[in-house]
């Protein structure tokens, strides 16, 4: 189905955008927030952190959705989910996916919100928050590699493969 | 049934992906959020930028780039994939290395360069640093909008091969 191709188009697109600016966030932007002036920080903190985060959460719930749409038009949606037979093998990037998602959406989100200063929180309240968009942001990485070994799989490998 | 016919060019693929996305995605991140930035924000803090955030951004982007399109031959051959979709993509995608290497990074270098000098003797960088930093702009951007395109062709290739 050609609908299906504008699905995985844009989950391409969304998804790259998405864990690429997450390996922006953590091997790039970390180091510089570290050897950056304190003046060129809060220019950051202020311009450019925000703006990466805009393009960072909308394209993460981009890419699940275009993800749901391509599962969806196979109709494997529920069979991915629930790690039924061949389908579990897509199922097991939905889950990690979805892991993923929830951590952008639920706990690096919000707390960022209170470590711009885009949320009122005390100085202590900023130091845990930095700390918890921190390490949901690091396990993200951690997660980002098995999930792209399970789509890069799904639909290429056969399903006996992983003994299906 | 695992076997090197189906482990071997999964492999290749999931390094593709995994350096695929850093490539592109600090492509997008130039594009979408650096460059604007770079507008908004004062000398002293572009500097800074340019001096400690470009260089370790375009480390990742420039060797990512590489890995991705030799994964990508790798996978190409391994896999037995020929097929119309990916000869385009892959066209497309041999085009962006060339810009990365040959026009982007040397030019990138010219600009970090001439920073570093104008930052260390507090003089103003030499006028020929703004050519340097218009052409990689524009080589960018030209990525940016290849991509495009590139990426749904990579899309069609394993899926809809015969279009």
């Amino acid at each position: 189905m050609v609908i299906e191709l504008f699905f995985r188009w844009g989950h391409f697109l969304a998804g790259i955008m998405w864990i690429g600016l997450l390996y922006y966030f953590n091997f790039v932007q970390g180091a510089f927030m570290k050897a950056a002036g304190p003046e060129a920080k809060a220019d950051a903190s202020k311009y450019l952190i925000p703006r990466a985060l805009m393009f960072f959460r909308y394209a993460a719930a981009l890419t699940w959705l275009f993800g749901a749409a391509i599962l969806g038009s196979r109709g494997i949606l529920a069979d991915a989910f629930l790690l039924h037979g061949p389908a579990a093998v897509i199922g097991m990037g939905a889950w990690l996916g979805t892991i993923m998602l929830f951590n952008v959406w639920v706990i690096i989100w919000p707390n960022q919100q209170k470590v711009l200063g885009l949320v009122q929180a005390t100085p202590e309240e900023k130091t845990k928050a930095a700390r918890m968009a921190f390490l949901a942001s690091r396990t993200n990485t951690m997660l980002s590699i098995p999930m792209l070994f399970f789509m890069a799989s799904s639909s290429h490998a056969p399903a006996t493969f992983f003994g299906g | 049934m695992v076997s090197s016919e189906t482990v071997i060019p999964l492999l290749f693929r999931w390094i593709h992906f995994v350096a695929g996305v850093t490539w592109i995605g600090l492509l997008y991140y130039f594009n979408l959020v650096q460059v604007p930035f770079m507008k908004e924000t004062d000398a002293t803090t572009k500097s800074g930028v340019v001096l400690k955030l470009l260089p370790r951004a375009l480390w990742w982007f420039r060797w990512s780039a590489l890995v991705t399109v030799l994964a990508g031959i790798a996978l190409m051959i391994s896999g037995g994939i020929h097929n119309t979709a990916i000869m385009i993509g892959a066209t497309l995608g041999f085009i962006m290395l060339f810009n990365v290497w040959v026009i982007i990074w040397p030019n990138q270098k010219a600009v970090i360069r001439m920073t570093g000098d104008a930052t260390a003797t507090k003089t103003p960088p030499p006028p020929e640093m703004a050519r340097h930093a218009r052409i990689a702009y524009l080589a960018s951007r030209t990525n940016f909008y290849l991509s495009f395109p590139m990426l749904l062709f990579m899309g069609m290739s394993a899926h809809f091969p015969q279009f």
